[in-house]
């Protein structure tokens, strides 16, 4: 599990740092850095696919402008999208080693060079961009890992060339998987991770999970048709219904639950947990992913604007004895810096019993 | 409901208990029609002594904490103020704000300390008695009634053959009780309802307290 984050020089974080815990809750005004945060970890995990860049900004609603230039891809991950300046990202996990992730212009290659032009007559980008096109040079390390390389844009794509690699097969290889409010895994994958979850004996799990939700649910199966998995829910009417086709909130409480539990000694990060659920299902949501969560070794990470979540994660990981696993950060944001502001589980039990706003 | 959250004054003070935050609201409230730097002061209520030190750490890591520029704390000194103010100054040293920050005077222990300076033993409760006993103002308190208050509690003491563990209370709302204006009240309410003369010389100690925190947050 990661015990420490510091961003430097990434989106709006110029300095920053803050403690994990293996359940960390992030709040803070709008602007304040919360998403960029969790983009920042998604980013160490998935900078060896050179459409991370598109990730992101498809994280961002940002897919349907054209977006092959440094401008569009790079700069804006960057603190004043000033890429000459190194951005660093380090996850610091608890036997203190680190996972870092550094990037920066790479300045000794030209940017007029032959290719570039090339990319000039041959693609739609606009003559006299050629000049504002430049190779990225990114550093990555991690226990086990030393790798460095360049990436570039040319025709269309983004390119990753390593100068560096890990000849080595790795066992660092960790699973982190985003949840934003609009998102849902496709009906193919979670059917994948539910069959998973069937042949380890966790099926019960998920049945008790839906029964939170719909008491009348009595049985969870995949169902093939075509040539794509669905889970369907079993009522004690005999009824069978595609999950998909149930509430919002149901669904996104599965897609999260099924992450979390195929993401054994992973991350998962969800934005804005809240959306989807009405105020008094947070502590049973809780309870669910709070238990899975920890039995899972899968750190969370996640983001909040809401007091009742808050609230409901105190109560919930108190019921399941969970509360120490807690910690609630505060990101407050001033001209100069993202500043964290800590809160143990204590303090935040304490401060929600007392209604003081600590959002 | 709206949750407690700091409202941007640079002067913080921190009273235990809601009655007492009151209070101290309704009199600074008069103190700002005769000086207007006191309405630099924000009072919020701590909760019980023992929840301080928390109070401390949350209240620094607050949205607007960085705005103030002065802290106090007001607390009552109970049966023991030596115990009272050893607590108060543990709070601020494991409250993790740099001491700098708090006032020049950092905590008033009520009632008010002695002619010599010291801290004495007791409540608010202690205070209000004290102001209602001294003023001589009929507009603010019938001596009669507070005199025959005073003979209820000493009759149900001799009747019952105990002493009441904390009379300055049974005396104040006996009081309150005996009035039309002020039955059924808290001290909070009562000072509200204009219960206490806020130009009371019981009260210049603490008024000298509260011009002590406004100073450290001038310009």
């Amino acid at each position: 599990m990661f015990k420490k984050i510091i961003l430097k020089n990434f989106r709006g974080f110029k300095d920053f740092e803050s403690p994990l815990t293996p359940i960390t809750i992030f709040g803070g005004k709008n602007n304040s850095g919360k998403s960029s945060l969790l983009e920042a970890i998604l980013f160490v995990f998935s900078h060896h696919d050179p459409n991370c860049f598109f990730q992101m900004n498809f994280l961002r609603h940002m897919n349907d402008q054209p977006l092959f230039t440094p401008e569009r891809l790079w700069e804006p991950l960057f603190y004043n999208f000033d890429t000459t300046q190194k951005l660093n990202i380090i996850l610091e996990n608890d036997k203190s080693k680190n996972n870092e992730l550094v990037l920066q212009k790479n300045v000794s290659i030209s940017s007029n060079n032959e290719s570039n032009v090339n990319d000039v007559k041959n693609t739609f980008i606009q003559t006299g961009t050629a000049a504002f096109n430049y190779p990225l040079q990114f550093s990555y390390q991690s226990e086990n890992i030393v790798e460095k390389g360049n990436y570039s844009i040319f025709n269309n794509t983004v390119n990753i060339n390593y100068t560096k690699k890990n000849e080595k097969d790795s066992a660092n290889f960790k699973i982190v998987l985003i949840f934003k409010p609009e998102t849902m895994m496709s009906a193919n994958l979670l059917a994948q991770w539910f069959g998973q979850l069937v042949l380890n004996d966790k099926k019960e799990l998920i049945i008790k999970a839906l029964r939170v939700f719909d008491n009348n649910i009595i049985d969870v199966q995949t169902i093939v048709k075509g040539a794509f998995g669905y889970l369907y829910a079993t009522f004690d009417d005999g009824r069978k219904m595609p999950v998909s086709y149930m509430g919002d909130g149901i669904n996104r409480m599965l897609n999260m639950l099924l992450g979390i539990m195929s993401a054994p000694n992973g991350v998962v990060l969800i934005d804005e947990m809240e959306n989807g659920f009405h105020y008094s299902m947070y502590q049973k949501l809780w309870e669910i992913l709070g238990t899975a969560a920890i039995e899972n070794n899968c750190q969370l990470i996640i983001n909040t604007h809401s007091w009742d979540l808050l609230n409901g994660a105190v109560k919930g990981l108190k019921n399941d004895g969970l509360l120490d696993k807690l910690s609630y950060v505060r990101l407050g944001k001033s001209a100069e810096e993202i500043k964290a502001h800590i809160f143990d589980n204590s303090l935040v039990e304490f401060a929600l019993k007392n209604e003081m706003e600590v959002r | 409901m709206s949750k407690i959250s700091l409202n941007g004054n640079p002067a913080l003070l921190l009273c235990e208990g809601i009655d007492e935050a009151k209070f101290l609201i309704y009199y600074i409230q008069y103190l700002i029609k005769c000086d207007s730097s006191f309405n630099k002061i924000e009072v919020l209520d701590f909760g019980g002594v023992r929840d301080l030190t928390k109070y401390l750490q949350i209240l620094s890591q607050q949205d607007g904490f960085e705005k103030v520029r002065t802290i106090a704390i007001i607390r009552d000194a109970e049966n023991d103020w030596e115990a009272a103010l050893q607590s108060v100054e543990n709070s601020i040293n494991h409250s993790g704000i740099d001491k700098k920050l708090f006032s020049d005077r950092p905590y008033y222990l009520l009632p008010m300390p002695k002619k010599d300076g010291v801290w004495q033993n007791g409540t608010l409760e202690n205070l209000c008695l004290d102001i209602l006993n001294m003023n001589v103002n009929d507009n603010f308190v019938n001596y009669s009634t507070l005199n025959y208050s005073r003979e209820y509690i000493y009759n149900i003491e001799k009747k019952n053959n105990y002493n009441l563990s904390r009379q300055h209370k049974n005396l104040l709302h006996a009081y309150f009780s005996a009035t039309n204006r002020f039955v059924n009240m808290k001290i909070g309410e009562a000072a509200r309802a204009q219960a206490f003369d806020w130009d009371s010389k019981n009260l210049s100690n603490l008024r000298e307290f509260l011009n002590v925190l406004v100073d450290c947050c001038r310009e």
